[in-house]
């Protein structure tokens, strides 16, 4: 299937044409791009990607296969951006030329099914993790640790994919609208998807560690996925209701901060959401999301700023920090987990080399491009050995989750752990 | 071809023809220059087949590293094949005894010194693209970088090639077998295919002479009223007896650039600041850094100079971030690379800078210059509106009357960048009857036309 139009006065691209024009192809993203890294082809680097988007708004270029495949390989990991002399977006022409090209070929089945899931009938996702959560057990073998789960027979794309365990009941169901009693404040939650449908003890230790630091805790519940799945898929549409709800819902809160500790969730939130509304013209929204970005704060950034109580537990653990693109340069927070990290007892801190480097996660990247995802991961995984760390703390589900399949698929004894778990560990709460 | 080399080294659909349809030049955003097919070489058999299939059937070949050129000298004028040569990127040999170093023509420059400082060697060569071109691309232009006053260019670091010509047929220059740091021996074809841009055959390996890495570098920082006393500044350090390892210089329009790209840096408000590098051991480097400040002490009291690598390194902030200042000195619009690399005699440099400036003035078009003082190499960066087909016409106007202004100067077009397709139209007045004799050289190895047809010669 294939499209070739007349040039663009209008859609998702034609918004994006300001940053399109911006790129003058000087080729620094060939020395930042991990795609790039790996393929070694001109047509995976990120200029390649701005001149494709070029060509499809003037109508030189063919909405087919090929300008999908070009377009999805990018993890959106933000190095072409951090490192473009020109100052140009990447990742907004990207989404851009997803969301056009989403709209002129459409998305694939299981894309259009499971994401308008999240995005539409949430309601629905309770009772289907339940039903996940029973039925995984069949398919899936469980490794001799707590890391997740591997599949005993090859389905798909996903052979030997280490996958966590669904939880059997998502996280925000089991909880109050406000928790603990707050001294120094109370503060909201945004959970995200992976920590309420899957991870839950990674989201309660997020609360434990709060309150256990003296913050109320807000739990809104109309929040749900962030929408960055979508937005990456191309569903900027589908993916606008829930964005409206979650504004909504976290504005509403009644909390002067809004927690994420997932990088992805807490970038789309600040980074994201306002440039969306923009595009679509949703003026009031863009404003409400806007303000909303001014309070969103990750995890561990705001821990480190407000301070915690001295841990009493000694963790004994040598640990390296993987850097989530998505937090060290979607949210510029770098310092403040290691800062974090290095004061808890017992914890020898070793820097790993290309922290900051994307580790092929990238939320639906890795389902969808697992082979090349591996690839980036390899190099990861050499890095993390590297440090002799028993533990590579992230701040990020998406980035544990590929840190532990490439430390698993390599026979590696360290494993991923967040940043949260970790404070919940020595602080002595039980998750 | 399919035959030749097997079908996963050719790229053939339209996303790989417009992928390989550019570099940075200006020119390749307008215009369209998309081959009709690209081999992605893993060897030099790969090379050597392509090139001698080209030869048999008469198809033009257009050799590419990392496509980072300004020139549009990597992109296809007549269609045909474009020869990616990045993925030939091993480092095959350092024979550090005798200070060379043998690679193939992929290799990034940034990677190349990096393994190179593991030994305490290094490439001296400095383009500001270190990060992403290729030593082959380096070679084909003849580049230079920053610190050419004192280490000159790429050329003179090309001990010998090995070079497929078009005829198919592979030879070796700077003779074979031979691991001299130089020789008298024949005709210097090493120096000739450097610097040809591809018009004469295609090089699969390099050997590279190498040097031992200066142990410590200092900078001196020197802020300027007047713009001519920054060129007297320059002129009396030679006199002095320094030579440094860089001079390089932000006009006006560079300092506004990267105080408001980085406020934090607060570069001094001047026309003119210029930036001395130092390299040596370490007391030969306090020395000098020393002595180019009381030189420079004579045109301006603003004079700062470091020996220690943090202040060193604050010190090059505003060098180092002022090609990506440029760019974002107007919101919403871009640097374009027109008429960026002229080269006029040292002593009229802060005349090019006030030419360059008037011009900017006359077109209505922000440029933000910069460049290597010491061997008048000067960056001028347009920043236009895309967007805008009024500000796209006339940075063609800006960039032709850069060159008119470099060659009234008694200069050059090109210092370091090359010619490929956007300064054809310079090379009669340039060179006069000499550009005769190149076409002869050119026409003797090549005449059928078929290597990089188009660049250079005005047609």
């Amino acid at each position: 299937m294939s499209e070739r139009t007349a040039p663009l006065a209008a859609g998702p691209l034609a918004a994006a044409q300001q940053e399109i024009l911006k790129c003058p192809r000087c080729g620094q993203c060939r020395a930042y791009c991990p795609v790039f890294g790996e393929l070694r082809d001109e047509s995976s680097v990120a200029r390649a990607r701005i001149a494709l988007a070029k060509a499809l708004l003037e109508g030189r270029a063919t909405a087919d296969a090929d300008a999908r495949r070009c377009l999805s390989e990018c993890t959106l990991c933000l190095a072409c951006t951090a490192n473009c002399p020109s100052g140009v977006a990447v990742e907004q022409v990207v989404l851009a030329a997803r969301a056009e090209l989403a709209q002129r070929l459409g998305v694939g089945t299981v894309e259009r099914v499971v994401l308008g899931l999240l995005a539409k009938r949430d309601d629905l996702l309770p009772l289907l993790t339940f039903l996940g959560s029973s039925l995984q057990r069949l398919p899936f073998a469980k490794l001799p640790d707590d890391s997740g789960l591997r599949l005993r027979f090859p389905l798909g794309g996903l052979e030997r994919r280490v996958l966590p365990a669904l939880a059997r009941r998502p996280f925000l169901a089991g909880s109050g609208p406000v928790v603990g009693q707050g001294e120094r404040g109370t503060v909201a939650y945004f959970v995200g998807c992976f920590d309420n449908y899957v991870d839950v003890k990674t989201g309660r230790a997020v609360v434990g560690v709060l309150t256990h630091n003296g913050f109320a805790v807000a739990l809104p519940q109309d929040q749900g996925c962030c929408g960055m799945p979508l937005l990456a898929n191309g569903l900027r549409d589908t993916a606008l209701p829930r964005l409206r709800r979650n504004v909504d819902a976290l504005l509403g809160a009644g909390a002067g901060t809004m927690i994420a500790a997932c990088a992805s969730c807490g970038s789309a939130l600040r980074h994201l959401y306002a440039p969306t509304f923009t595009a679509v013209g949703d003026g009031e929204y863009a404003e409400k999301a806007a303000r909303l970005a001014e309070h969103v704060r990750d995890l561990a950034e705001f821990l480190a700023e407000a301070g915690i109580r001295r841990p009493e537990r000694e963790l004994g653990l040598r640990l390296t920090f993987h850097d989530p693109c998505h937090l060290v340069r979607g949210q510029g927070v770098k310092a403040q987990p290691r800062e974090l990290l290095r004061s808890l007892p017992g914890v020898e801190f070793s820097e790993m080399a290309e922290s900051d480097r994307c580790c092929g996660g990238a939320g639906t990247f890795s389902f969808s491009h697992y082979e090349l995802a591996r690839r980036i991961n390899d190099r990861k995984v050499d890095n993390i050995e590297a440090t002799g760390a028993a533990v590579v703390a992230t701040e990020c589900p998406g980035c544990k989750l590929q840190l532990n399949d490439g430390l698993v698929r390599r026979g590696l004894p360290q494993r991923a752990r967040q940043v949260a778990e970790l404070l919940a560990a020595a602080h002595g709460i039980d998750v | 071809m399919r035959r030749l080399l097997g079908e996963e080294k050719l790229r053939h659909r339209e996303l790989d023809l417009l992928s390989y349809s550019y570099d940075s030049s200006f020119l390749t955003q307008t215009g369209d220059f998309r081959p009709d097919v690209i081999v992605v070489a893993r060897s030099a058999a790969d090379v050597a087949a392509t090139v001698r299939y080209a030869h048999e059937h008469d198809v033009p070949v257009v050799p590419r590293g990392a496509g980072t050129g300004q020139t549009g000298g990597a992109v296809a004028a007549r269609g045909g094949i474009v020869l990616d040569l990045s993925p030939l990127n091993r480092i095959l040999e350092l024979d550090a005894d005798n200070l060379q170093v043998i690679c193939e023509p992929g290799v990034v420059h940034a990677d190349l010194n990096a393994f190179l400082a593991k030994r305490r060697l290094f490439f001296p060569p400095d383009p500001g693209s270190t990060k992403m071109c290729t030593v082959g691309g380096m070679a084909a232009n003849n580049s230079r970088g920053m610190r050419a006053i004192k280490y000159g260019s790429t050329g003179d670091y090309v001990l010998g090639l090995d070079v497929i010509l078009p005829s198919g047929e592979t030879i070796t220059t700077g003779s074979v077998g031979s691991r001299a740091l130089q020789s008298s021996s024949g005709l210097d074809l090493t120096r000739l295919f450097v610097g040809s841009e591809g018009m004469l055959g295609v090089i699969t390996r390099l050997r590279l002479k190498v040097l031992p890495l200066p142990a410590s570098r200092g900078l001196v920082l020197a802020a300027f009223d007047v713009l001519e006393d920054s060129g007297k500044a320059v002129l009396a350090v030679f006199q002095a007896g320094v030579l440094p390892s860089a001079i390089e210089i932000l006009d006006s329009s560079a300092i506004k650039a990267v105080n408001l790209y980085k406020p934090g840096l607060d570069l001094p408000a001047a026309e003119a600041v210029l930036l001395f590098e130092l390299d040596g051991n370490k007391p030969g480097v306090a020395h000098d850094a020393q002595r180019v400040a009381e030189v420079v002490c004579q045109f301006t009291p603003r004079v700062r100079w470091a020996d220690e690598p943090k202040q060193v390194a604050a010190l090059w902030e505003g060098r180092s971030v002022v090609g990506a200042a440029s760019g974002q000195v107007r919101p919403g619009a871009t640097r374009v690379y027109a008429g960026e690399d002229i080269c006029v005699p040292i002593a009229r440099v802060p005349e090019a800078l006030r030419g360059i400036q008037d011009i900017s003035g006359k077109y209505e078009t922000i440029v933000v210059t910069y460049g290597h003082i010491a061997s008048g190499n000067l960056h001028a960066a347009p920043v236009i509106d895309m967007a805008s087909a009024g500000e796209r016409e006339r940075v063609g106007y800006v960039a032709e009357e850069i060159h008119e202004l470099a060659l009234r100067l008694g200069g050059t077009v090109t210092g370091e960048h090359g010619v490929g397709l956007t300064r054809r139209a310079y090379m009669t007045r340039e060179h006069g009857p000499a550009l005769a004799t190149m076409s002869l050289l050119k026409n003797a190895l090549d005449p059928q036309g078929i290597m990089n047809p188009g660049k250079t010669f005005p047609e």
